[in-house]
């Protein structure tokens, strides 16, 4: 799974590169556009955005405010972070599924996109996709913390002792 | 409403619940609360609009173009030439700082990219050179800021999509302040060396200077890309984006051979993730702006909770939305500030006959101060992170930066041509 992660939003990103730069060379060049390449490079920031999702709760990279988490004693920071786990996890999983049943609204609906002419309902799909995996993340990760006496960001990635954020006050 | 949805966010904020979770639940809360009738599907498809403008798509390619230049030459290359010319004088590396961190900043959208490329090979020489650590740290945070005035700006695009203004005239009408807050921050370091025992760098020869330009030429050819490109009619912003990319990789793997191509995946993967990581929070706040619009809470929060109207004036306003930015960003992310609060202010900074770009370059320049302002700037958090250093140590001498850079703040809201002569020359 970390590996198809991996691949398309490394992929995503230098596909996104080549096919706006690709854009400009044909206008400037040969004096017409791709417009299939403004389309499809949306669709990948969609893709990237619920495939990131997911990826960076594995990785334990999703953006927080921790200056106060930082200054808990061990004991309560390990039981907050279950709850803010367990917490994420369901919000996530409530989101999944309504981002689940917008992809089957719009695929009923049959809208295509304009250029391409790509059903949406596959481009949307990464929603429930991404929201549902980073669901199941946190899910582990709760579990995890709750089976350790350790503190774990997510199941792989532990809370790191070095860790400088709030040492020394 | 207003109180129960901000009551969420503050205290799931607070408790380091991951960003997208205060933003997430309060539009759940207020969609369910509110408007029991409406399909909570609605969140989704607001979340994908949000992350769908293809001005957006300039994001990615300014941060992948930034990545390629930190993990090859080009920010040395830089700094290598700035030293050359002002490192013997008084302050020499103190100033060496400053005009680096705003050279970058012209090649890299964000604050903490900055902090990481200039800060970590220019603080232990600082240092070594006698500067105290606080003054050092402090005016690489504050220095910093300047890369989100400076095109490209990665705050600027935010605010261009959400409030329909020119991305390109932004980017432009930021020079200005950039400018003069560099200056700002120079003359105080000169000032404060005479309090330092700091040793002189040696002086460079002119054949020493010529060399290090002749290095820097190559990356010196991003601005003009981007500012050149824009301004010229070339290309969009998201063009001249992809074509820094482009450039990026051309100096790195095949002039300066620091790179290969083969770590390009690698460094793209890098990239996605710092994207996905910040457009969740758009697409995030994009749903959060829509469920308050739709329960019309701007209007109320404006009208009844701060009294504002469209006869408020022009300084009142002004002053309300730089201390409404300047303060979110003590706390929260600059993106999520400017996506929430960028729709409640904009209405009412029309109806006072502000320039939309004046109103742009000042919640710029006010999220650029809040995210270097202590308690929770998020710039803060990444000096401490990169420099191994606890939080008051980070924090001790940012006082005096933090007042220039709100004396700046004042004078651009007196005078707005200073962000407004550039932009009104070039379109």
């Amino acid at each position: 799974m970390t590996f198809v992660e991996e691949f398309v939003l490394s992929g995503g990103i230098l596909v996104i590169a080549a096919l706006t730069i690709a854009n400009v060379f044909c206008r400037t060049f040969f004096g017409f556009s791709l417009a299939f390449a403004e389309e499809v490079s949306q669709f990948l920031i969609v893709l990237i955005t619920f495939v990131g999702l997911s990826y960076g709760a594995s990785q334990g990279r999703h953006i927080r405010m921790t200056a106060i988490y930082d200054e808990l004693p061990q004991s309560l920071k390990r039981g907050l972070t279950i709850f803010i786990c367990f917490f994420t996890s369901a919000l996530l999983g409530y989101l999944a599924w309504f981002a689940f049943s917008y992809s089957q609204t719009v695929g009923t609906l049959g809208t295509v996109s304009p250029v391409l002419q790509l059903p949406l309902r596959w481009v949307y799909l990464s929603a429930p996709l991404g929201l549902g995996l980073a669901s199941l993340q946190y899910l582990l990760a709760a579990i995890k913390n709750l089976s350790s006496h350790e503190i774990y960001l997510a199941y792989d990635v532990p809370l790191r002792r070095e860790d400088p954020v709030g040492d020394g006050i | 409403m207003a109180l129960l949805l901000s009551g969420i966010m503050i205290v799931l904020l607070l408790l380091g619940f991951p960003m997208l979770v205060p933003l997430l639940a309060a539009t759940v809360v207020g969609l369910l609360a509110y408007f029991p009738d409406v399909s909570p599907e609605v969140v989704i498809q607001q979340m994908i609009g949000g992350v769908k403008p293809s001005a957006l798509i300039a994001v990615p390619m300014f941060i992948l173009a930034a990545e390629i230049m930190t993990s090859g030459q080009t920010s040395n290359r830089l700094l290598s030439l700035v030293e050359s010319f002002v490192g013997h004088l008084r302050g020499g590396l103190a100033v060496t700082s400053a005009v680096a961190c705003t050279l970058f900043g012209a090649i890299s959208g964000s604050t903490q990219a900055t902090v990481v490329a200039i800060g970590k090979p220019l603080r232990p020489r600082m240092i070594e050179s006698g500067y105290p650590d606080k003054f050092a740290t402090a005016l690489i945070i504050n220095a910093s800021d300047i890369a989100l005035l400076i095109p490209p700006s990665i705050g600027m695009i935010v605010y261009g999509v959400v409030s329909g203004t020119s991305i390109g005239e932004l980017f432009i009408a930021g020079i200005g302040p950039g400018l003069l807050i560099l200056i700002l921050f120079c003359a105080y370091s000169v000032m404060a060396t005479y309090k330092f025992k700091v040793d002189p760098a040696p002086k460079s020869s002119w054949a020493e200077r010529g060399k290090a330009f002749k290095d820097a030429a190559m990356p010196l050819g991003f601005p003009a890309i981007i500012i050149g490109g824009i301004y010229a009619g070339f290309f969009s912003p998201t063009e001249a984006a992809a074509v820094s990319v482009l450039y990026a990789i051309i100096l790195e793997c095949f002039f300066f051979r620091s790179l290969s191509l083969k770590d390009l995946p690698r460094i793209a993967l890098s990239t996605g993730l710092v994207t996905a990581v910040v457009f969740i929070l758009v697409g995030a706040g994009a749903a959060f702006s829509w469920v308050i619009s739709f329960a019309e809470l701007p209007t109320q929060i404006i009208n009844d909770t701060l009294g504002l109207s469209a006869d408020s004036g022009y300084w009142t306003v002004a002053l309300t939305i730089a201390a409404a930015f300047f303060i979110g960003c003590m706390f929260v992310d600059p993106i999520v500030v400017i996506l929430i609060l960028t729709p409640i202010f904009h209405p009412l900074a029309l109806a006072v006959g502000m320039d939309p770009v004046l109103t742009g370059v000042l919640v710029t320049l006010q999220v650029a101060i809040g995210s270097a302002t202590p308690p929770f700037g998020c710039d803060i958090f990444t000096a401490i992170a990169v420099f191994q250093k606890s939080y008051r140590e980070v924090i001790a001498g940012t006082p005096p930066f933090v007042f220039i850079l709100l004396a700046v703040s004042f004078l651009l809201i007196a005078f707005p041509q200073i962000a407004l002569f550039l932009r009104d020359l070039a379109f």
